[in-house]
Formats: structure tokens, C-alpha cells, sequence
């Protein structure tokens, strides 16, 4: 399996995301989400690659949280579109947190927009979803289960907790890795961002013709 | 020393791309820092390794070393077939490829990097490398100075001048790109702190590389008669680089870098403008910066109209400020290098005035070079958005900041003219004309001004109250504007106050400042849109570096 850069992540899923149909600003979070993801030793190749087929072409407005989605309960909800909502604070005001959001893709997704949101609000919080349990705080979360497999939508939860006297240090990377087939995944959609060649761009596009040989 | 503070000029009148696209190198360049640093902290260079056979073929490897690290540039020669030899993306060959290598690499490195680095884009390399790059000979002087040195005799320094040096790089890759070490890891290192400097560090070497190896060449083609080349004449040559669009979207998707960049170099220039007096020696420093200032003026050619042009006014300009500071009792006035600004103002083009702002900081270092250390920025710790900021404070930063964005009409042909796009084929950022090719509906997001434009109808709208959190799950597409708007709060440089897709914008405007930042000379547009640059003309070489001063941009004044 090939390692690849943070920065060389957060760029495929950032044009992987705007592939799939969405804004550009929602894909700059989807990137930086995705390169936290991989300097926190998540597999975020793998979550995203999971996540944008069951999303391909739907609209913002449909892969909302139940709670600030106007038209219906969700059939699905996209993390990035339920962690810009909650990172906003769209979800929910300063007080004591408690919030459920139901039916989430790939919710390990949500983990580093509640990280953010932790900050923003300056509290400790808890996210669980299926067996896992994230404890975040100072700008980190910590695994508190091991990892299992997630069911195919869950339930995040997001609450208050109180502050860990001794909270272990998360191991960090400065790597990420992806399974091939996730790879391309992600290659297949940030393909659609990008415009094939004719001749008169190749030549115009990038303003070469004149002599670059001398 | 200072007691009036002169205001910083404003973002509306100085992010004007024409006034973008006249900025020049100053003490704050990256290049100029990373040397003063070099200087500073003592660092010493290596030729590690040289196995290159008689053809050119091999590897070769120079060390720096630091107070506390080694990086070694690894070079790789290539015999290249002169049909390949091409300063475009799209090549696939090139005349020598490098990396620079965090530390010093082992036998098995090499191997690997050997398998990696002469394909560039088409290779890969980790996390124990910073850097990515290669280089084609210039035909006009390499082969040239080849016969010479081969013959016993020294290059004419008039041929050398004429083209600036022996090697062109075509990219240099750094931060994460082809699987890189990204430069957030490596940004605690003291010698990496400004931006660019594992680049610029790598480059430096590849300057050193293109001397020795037309001396290597020369001493294969005659062993009996071939001499190396004078450290004088080796000073007159720099690196080349050719650089097109890739580059030029980087200062649009780096916003509050850019600001940074920007604000470094006018709080340095209001300092200077803010001072009293100029004491007889800064006023004889100034005047010598300003001969040699219109010696490398002199040297600047191209043959492109448009930048052919701003060189006749540059030379024009700095004749005219000669004569005024030869004619007048400018210096007697309070605040002397705030007066010849104004001066300059009233009556230089814009390639005067940005130049006078170069050769202002010269003579005040110990004034202005602290401000290198701002020019870095945490962008990540600047990404979030603010969503309980409401519609009325976001409109209120749009009237603060956005003000060029009201020219810009949407119905108006020529201000959608263009759009910008990655290319399938090689990945890299493109211009199209959106009216007469396909693809409009892949564009990136480099239209500030139509999109601000977008943004400040939606909000109109909206309930002044509603906060952004609110407005933004109902405008998703405005996200990327928001966040650039929420930034401009604290960052009043972060945007081109010009439309980028208009019909007559011009991305070579966009690449010298960016390149200018770097410390580049001589710019030299082959298009409006792929430029080529001269980089450590007249530096120290890799053994002088200790003796050298900090000046060695501007030509020396032979005697």
C-alpha cells in the first residue's frame, strides 16, 4: 500500500467531494476533514471512498440532520454536510451539548468537525456512534473503544462531558494510507472536475508557442 | 528614531493587479532571507558524491549543514536527446532532475530516488523528502561555455550576461506534492520558518550543479586543456526558471499567505517612510542601490511588447529619480524617504514606484528584516467559519473589503470572459475562454469578483440578523466566498482586487508577484501567461557564502 501526503489527501478528496456535485467551500471542508482524518491515523481514504457513491449528485439540502432539515427525515446524511452544520453551530447553541444525528455515512467523518466545534465552543465532549466512543478535548480526540465495524448508517451522538485528568496523546501522522480500490474511488470522481484537452487549449490554455528550446 | 507612523497604503488602491504585476525582489524576498540566514548561522555546503560518466550520466550529491540538520540536494544527469528538451509541463525528459533529501540519504535511497525522480510527476517520493524538481540546459549559453572552458579559455562575462545562466528549471515542487514530506512538519525547523526555503534551499544547490557539470563536460571533451571557471564569472550566473499558469492560482487559493506576504513588505515600507532624517550614510547607500538598480535595469531584456514597454519606463523612472535626487533638496524635507515616495508617486509609472520601494528598504535592515519571520501563516487555524456571524457584519466586511467587486457586472461579456480549469491531461490549472470551449461548467473557484458579486445579492436578501450558520445551509455555493470574507477582517491584503476571468486580465501579472515574493529577477513573459525568471544571479557561490554580503542582487559596480 502506498503512504501519501496529508496535502496530497485533503487535494483528491477536495476535488473528489466537488466531483460528486457539491459546492467548493463544502469541499475545502471535506479535504481538511479528510487530511485530519489521516494525521490522526484514521483511514480516510477508505471512509471517503464509502461515502461519495452513497451521495453522488444529491442535493446539500437533502443530506441534512433531521433537526435543521425542513423538507423530510433524511434518508442519509453526509458527515461533511452535518459537521459544517454543527461546526456553524447551525445544530445547536452554547449551552450544555446533546445532540443526535441519525442515518450518517461514514460517520467517523463527523470526528474532526466535532474536534473543531469542541474548540469553538470551548468544551469536553463525547461522540458516539455503533460501539466507538471519542473523548475531545484541547483541540484532540482519543479513541475510548476499539475499533468495530460501523453499520451502514448510525447514529452519532454528541454530548458534554467533563474534563479527563489524563487524557493520552492521540498517535499522529505524518502519513496516510488508502486501499487501491478506495484510490480509485476517489480518482473516478475528482476526474469529473477536470476538462479534456483539445488542441487549441493545449496550445492556448497554458499560453505556450513560443520558442522553449533555446 | 521614528515619531509620525505613516499609514499603510490601501488594499484597494495597492492589490490592483497591474501594481501587483510591477512589484520587485526586496530584502524581504525569500531567497535573500534564506541566504542571510545561511550567513548568519554558518552553514557550510559538500559535494558528497560525483559519479557522472562521460556522457553526463550519473549521480551527483551536495550537503548543507546547519546548526542542527543536514539536507542533501540529489542530482541526477541525464544524456538527453535535444529533440526532448522542452520547458513545458508536458515534457518528459529532461536534462537533470532533483530531490532534496531531509538528511542524508543511504544506498538504498539512492536506488529508490534513481527509479523515481527522472520521471517527476510520473514517480513517486516520501516523506524523507522535501523537494521536486529538475532542470534543461539553456542551449543558447550551455554549449558555449562548454567550448570555452574546454578550450582553456573563460566565457566572455558580456555572453554570459546576456542569458543569466546555464540551467532552467522547469518546476520545483515542494510541500506534499508526489508524495513529499508537507512543509506543516517541517514549518518548526528555524531555517524553514519563512516560506519556500526548502524550495529556494534546493535551487541554490542547482545552481552549483549547473557550473559543475559543464566543467565536468568540458574536462571530458579536453582533459589536456579544459580549466574550470572563474568564481567572478560564476557569480554572474544564476538559475533559470520557467514558470506558467500552474503557479498562478496559488496566491488566489492562499489568501491569508498572501496577506502576509503583502503586509510584511508595507509595514516595512511605511517604517522607512516613517523615519525623520537619513543620515549621510543611508543617503549614500540609497544612491549606491539606485546605480546598480539601473545597471540590472539595463540588463533586463525580453522581447515581449508588454514587458518591453514597462522596462522603458523602469529605465525612464529611475532616470528621472536620479535627477531629481541629483537636483533637489528632496533629503532636506521632515521625513525625507516619505517625501521622495510621494515624489514618486506623482511621477513614476507603476514599475518606478514598486521599484522605489525595493531600493527604499535596501539601506534599512536592521529596520525592516524582522518582519521575514510574519510572512508564514497557520492557514489551518484560519479555516474555520464563524457561523454566528450575521448577514448584516458579513455585508458589513463586504463594504469594508469588497469594494472592487461592484464593477463587476455579470451580464457583461467581457467580464466572464475566461475560466479557469485543471486539464485532464496533465492536471495542471488552465485558462479557457468560457464563451468559445467547452468545459465552463468544471471551473475552479478563482472568480472572487463574480462570486462576491453572487454572494452579496443572496445576502441582500436575507434578513440582516440571520446568522451565517443559517444562510449558509440554504447557500452552500457562497461557503468558499464566506470563509474568504470572514478572513478579510484580519487580513486586509488577502485579495487581487481585480476581476480574474476578465478578457484582458493578464496571469503574468499574478506570477510576478508571486515570483517577485521569491526574489526573482528579470522577468521575462514568453505569453501572457508563462513567464521566464532568473533566480541567485550575482549570489555568493556555495565556498564564498561566508564572506559574502547581503546586497549580492544587484549587480556588482565593476570597476
Amino acid at each position: 500500500m502506498l503512504d501519501y501526503s496529508i496535502g496530497e489527501i485533503d487535494s483528491l478528496v477536495l476535488k473528489a467531494y466537488r466531483g460528486a456535485g457539491f459546492s467548493w467551500g463544502m469541499a475545502q471542508e471535506a479535504g481538511a476533514a479528510a487530511g485530519w482524518l489521516s494525521e490522526n491515523g484514521y483511514p480516510a481514504i477508505d471512509q471517503f471512498a464509502r461515502l461519495l457513491p452513497q451521495i453522488d449528485g444529491c442535493a446539500h439540502a437533502d443530506l441534512l440532520p433531521a433537526v435543521v432539515n425542513s423538507s423530510r427525515v433524511p434518508e442519509r446524511v453526509c458527515p461533511v454536510v452535518a459537521g459544517c452544520a454543527l461546526t456553524d453551530g447551525a445544530l445547536c447553541g452554547d449551552g450544555v451539548i446533546s445532540i443526535a444525528i441519525e442515518s450518517v455515512v461514514s460517520p467517523i467523518i463527523l470526528l474532526p468537525f466535532a474536534v473543531r466545534f469542541a474548540a469553538t465552543v470551548g468544551q469536553v465532549l463525547l461522540l458516539t456512534h455503533d460501539a466507538q466512543r471519542y473523548h475531545i478535548e484541547s483541540g484532540r480526540a482519543v479513541a475510548l473503544a476499539d475499533h468495530t465495524a460501523d453499520s451502514k448508517l448510525a447514529t452519532v451522538q454528541i454530548v458534554s462531558s467533563t474534563r479527563q485528568p489524563s487524557m493520552p496523546l492521540p498517535v499522529t501522522s505524518t502519513r496516510g494510507v488508502g486501499d487501491p480500490q478506495s484510490l480509485e474511488v476517489l480518482e473516478r470522481f475528482a476526474h469529473r472536475t477536470y476538462v479534456p484537452a483539445s488542441d487549441a487549449s493545449r496550445l492556448a490554455g497554458a499560453g505556450a508557442g513560443l520558442l522553449d528550446n533555446d | 528614531m521614528t515619531h509620525n507612523t505613516v499609514p499603510l497604503r490601501p488594499a484597494a488602491e495597492l492589490m490592483r493587479l497591474a501594481r501587483l504585476g510591477s512589484f520587485h525582489q526586496t530584502r524581504l524576498s525569500f531567497m535573500r532571507v534564506l541566504l542571510r540566514r545561511l550567513v548568519s548561522d554558518n552553514w557550510s555546503f559538500h559535494k558528497a558524491r560525483w559519479e557522472i560518466n562521460a556522457s553526463g550520466v550519473g549521480v551527483a550529491i551536495y550537503t548543507a549543514t546547519g546548526p542542527e540538520r543536514t539536507y542533501s540536494l540529489v542530482a541526477f544527469a541525464n544524456d538527453l536527446d535535444p529533440a526532448k528538451r522542452s520547458d513545458r509541463v508536458i515534457a518528459e525528459e529532461w536534462d537533470a532532475t532533483f530531490t532534496l533529501y531531509d538528511g542524508i540519504p543511504d544506498d538504498a535511497d539512492i536506488q529508490r530516488l534513481q527509479a523515481n525522480v527522472p520521471r517527476q510527476e510520473a514517480g513517486r517520493i516520501t516523506g524523507s523528502e522535501l523537494s521536486l524538481s529538475r532542470a534543461n540546459r539553456s542551449v543558447r549559453l550551455f554549449d558555449y561555455v562548454r567550448k570555452q572552458l574546454a578550450s582553456g579559455l573563460q566565457p566572455e562575462a558580456a555572453e554570459l550576461d546576456k542569458v543569466g545562466y546555464l540551467m532552467r528549471t522547469t518546476a520545483v515542487y515542494g510541500s506534499g506534492k508526489f508524495g513529499a514530506l508537507d512543509r506543516r512538519f517541517i514549518a518548526d525547523r528555524e531555517e524553514f520558518a519563512s516560506p519556500f526555503q526548502s524550495e529556494l534551499l534546493a535551487v541554490f544547490m542547482i545552481r552549483a550543479f549547473s557550473v559543475d557539470i559543464v566543467e565536468h563536460l568540458a574536462r571530458v571533451d579536453a582533459p589536456q586543456t579544459a580549466v574550470p571557471m572563474q568564481n567572478e564569472l560564476k557569480r554572474r550566473l544564476g538559475i533559470g526558471n520557467s514558470t506558467g499558469l500552474g503557479m498562478a492560482p496559488f496566491i488566489i487559493n492562499h489568501p491569508t499567505l498572501l496577506n502576509n506576504w503583502i503586509l510584511a513588505r508595507e509595514t516595512a515600507l511605511a517604517r522607512v517612510r516613517a523615519l525623520d532624517a537619513a543620515t549621510p550614510e543611508k543617503l549614500a547607500d540609497f544612491r549606491q542601490f539606485l546605480t546598480r538598480q539601473t545597471t540590472s535595469a539595463t540588463e533586463w531584456t525580453t522581447a515581449h511588447p508588454y514587458q518591453a514597454a514597462k522596462i522603458t519606463q523602469l529605465q525612464d523612472d529611475l532616470e528621472k529619480l536620479r535627477t531629481y535626487c541629483d537636483t533637489t533638496p528632496w533629503a532636506e524635507n521632515p521625513q525625507p524617504w516619505n517625501h521622495l515616495f510621494q515624489w514618486a508617486v506623482e511621477h513614476l509609472t507603476l514599475e518606478g514606484q514598486e521599484c522605489l520601494v525595493t531600493m527604499l528598504l535596501e539601506p534599512y535592515g536592521d529596520i525592516v528584516d524582522d518582519l521575514a519571520a510574519s510572512m508564514s501563516i497557520d492557514e489551518q487555524a484560519r479555516f474555520a467559519i464563524d457561523g454566528r456571524m450575521s448577514c448584516r457584519q458579513l455585508l458589513g466586511l463586504l463594504d469594508q473589503n469588497y469594494q472592487f467587486t461592484r464593477a463587476f457586472d455579470p451580464l457583461a461579456k467581457d467580464h466572464n470572459a475566461r475560466f479557469w480549469y485543471a486539464s485532464e491531461e496533465k492536471l495542471e490549472p488552465r485558462l479557457g475562454e468560457r464563451f468559445d470551449e467547452e468545459g465552463a461548467e468544471r471551473e475552479h473557484p478563482l472568480a472572487v469578483a463574480r462570486d462576491i458579486a453572487a454572494l452579496a445579492t443572496d445576502l441582500a436578501d436575507a434578513d440582516a440578523n440571520t446568522p451565517l450558520a443559517e444562510f449558509l445551509l440554504r447557500y452552500p455555493q457562497h461557503r468558499h466566498v464566506v470563509r474568504r470574507v470572514q478572513q478579510s477582517a484580519a487580513h486586509p491584503y488577502l485579495e487581487v482586487a481585480d476581476n480574474l476571468i476578465a478578457s484582458d486580465m493578464l496571469p503574468i501579472d499574478l506570477l510576478r508577484c508571486k515570483l517577485s515574493f521569491f526574489g526573482a529577477v528579470k522577468f521575462d513573459p514568453r505569453s501572457d501567461r508563462w513567464v521566464r525568471i532568473t533566480m541567485y544571479q550575482h549570489a555568493p557561490t556555495l565556498d564564498e557564502l561566508q564572506t559574502s554580503n547581503d546586497s549580492w542582487v544587484y549587480p556588482p559596480l565593476y570597476a
